[in-house]
């Protein structure tokens, strides 16, 4: 379970409004009614999911979604009203329940003890680790081999659909605008000077390639 | 602290834009062309939410339960479960990380209390319910307790080194 010891990671400042538990209830109750709207949920929970490592091959989508709504049901998770509407909210819920967890499950037991001789040689020279530092370092050898991989996966998902297309292709240049910071797709638009159509095909075709992309890694 | 997020994290950030905020035209064009099965997400999407709802309904319970027993009621679960009131207390505070405490325990606790493991580890999980002339004064009302592990709950109240390792034990079935 996702939810055991979820914290909310966001201060409440003076200026937010919470929403009581009978506000929440009905924004639940009312996303409940709605089938578009619990859709778009599951198909983000699906996308944010799949960009960690871990906790895609333990958690599915619905998993997530469910641990994300009882934990504001539950007032784990605040919502200030002031700053966001309720799908914003879930949204914000799963992608930090999934960040937490993933960084969870990198964690390995202290137990896992590694002998001087198991320990890799390190630099260039390939010289024996130096225990007093190795002791020091709250991270073990495994974590930080788990860390390294799931930093190279994260690198790995833009890189992988940067080289997928020739640079100056459409699909290259809005993966370049978006690469370096993204605010909102009229602005990427706008930014490229490119027709609405054209761009709404063209984020479709991306759209795919990352979920493809998705189901591949998932697999591995 | 470096708050500037990665191409991935940029990427994450268009396209649940896209999800969230997209026309339901464009939206049902990507799922059609992409294949989805609608009904299946649909299907998945309202499990997602009755099941949430209704352990919220089984942990609120589980956490009303605990909150309302009697004096008498916490004396004889603490003496069930082998821990000294002043662990009962801080479980009834949700002052405990819930992930530090056995499997075993909390399967004792739960039948103790009459509920399930699910709802009960749920509810230690959730803020506490503020009983009336419980509150404070020096402390906010929306403020969290900070929370120990089970084992150093146990040791705060003085158990036993013996006791400590029994009630530490984690196999379900002993």
């Amino acid at each position: 379970m996702l939810i055991e010891d979820d914290i909310d990671d966001e201060p409440v400042l003076p200026e937010d409004t919470l929403a009581s538990d009978k506000e929440i209830a009905e924004a639940v109750a009312q996303a409940r009614e709605s089938q578009g709207v619990q859709a778009r949920l599951l198909l983000a929970a699906k996308f944010i999911l799949a960009k960690t490592k871990e906790l895609k091959r333990t958690c599915e989508p619905e998993d997530l979604l469910q641990e994300a709504i009882l934990s504001v049901l539950l007032g784990k998770r605040k919502w200030r009203t002031n700053r966001v509407d309720f799908k914003g909210l879930l949204v914000g819920v799963m992608r930090s329940m999934a960040s937490n967890r993933g960084k969870a499950l990198t964690k390995t037991s202290a137990l896992n003890l590694s002998l001087e001789h198991e320990l890799p040689l390190v630099g260039e020279e390939q010289l024996p680790h130096n225990l007093e530092e190795t002791s020091a370092d709250p991270e073990t050898t495994e974590e930080k081999l788990i860390r390294s991989e799931q930093e190279v996966f994260e690198k790995s998902q833009m890189a992988i659909l940067l080289a997928k297309y020739e640079a100056g292709s459409i699909y290259r240049q809005i993966l370049d605008m978006i690469r370096d910071g993204f605010v909102s797709h009229l602005g990427v638009r706008e930014a490229l000077g490119i027709e609405e159509s054209v761009y709404r095909n063209a984020w479709k075709v991306l759209m795919r390639a990352a979920e493809s992309l998705n189901t591949c890694t998932k697999e591995n | 602290m470096n708050t500037k997020k990665t191409p991935d994290e940029n990427l994450l950030d268009a396209q649940l834009d896209f999800i969230m905020n997209g026309s339901q035209k464009q939206l049902d064009e990507y799922l059609a062309e992409s294949g989805a099965d609608v009904e299946e997400i649909n299907r998945k999407a309202s499990l997602a939410f009755d099941r949430a709802m209704d352990m919220h309904t089984k942990a609120k319970q589980a956490a009303e339960t605990l909150a309302n027993l009697s004096p008498g009621e916490q004396k004889i679960i603490a003496d069930n479960l082998g821990i000294r009131r002043s662990v009962m207390t801080a479980f009834r505070e949700h002052r405990v990380i819930v992930a530090s405490i056995p499997k075993r325990f909390l399967a004792q606790l739960a039948t103790q209390l009459r509920q399930t493991m699910e709802a009960t580890t749920t509810a230690l999980s959730a803020p506490a319910i503020q009983l009336s002339g419980q509150h404070k004064s020096d402390q906010k009302p929306d403020a969290a307790p900070d929370r120990v592990t089970f084992e150093k709950l146990l040791r705060d109240a003085a158990m036993t080194e013996d006791g400590v390792k029994e009630l530490m034990r984690d196999d379900l079935d002993g």
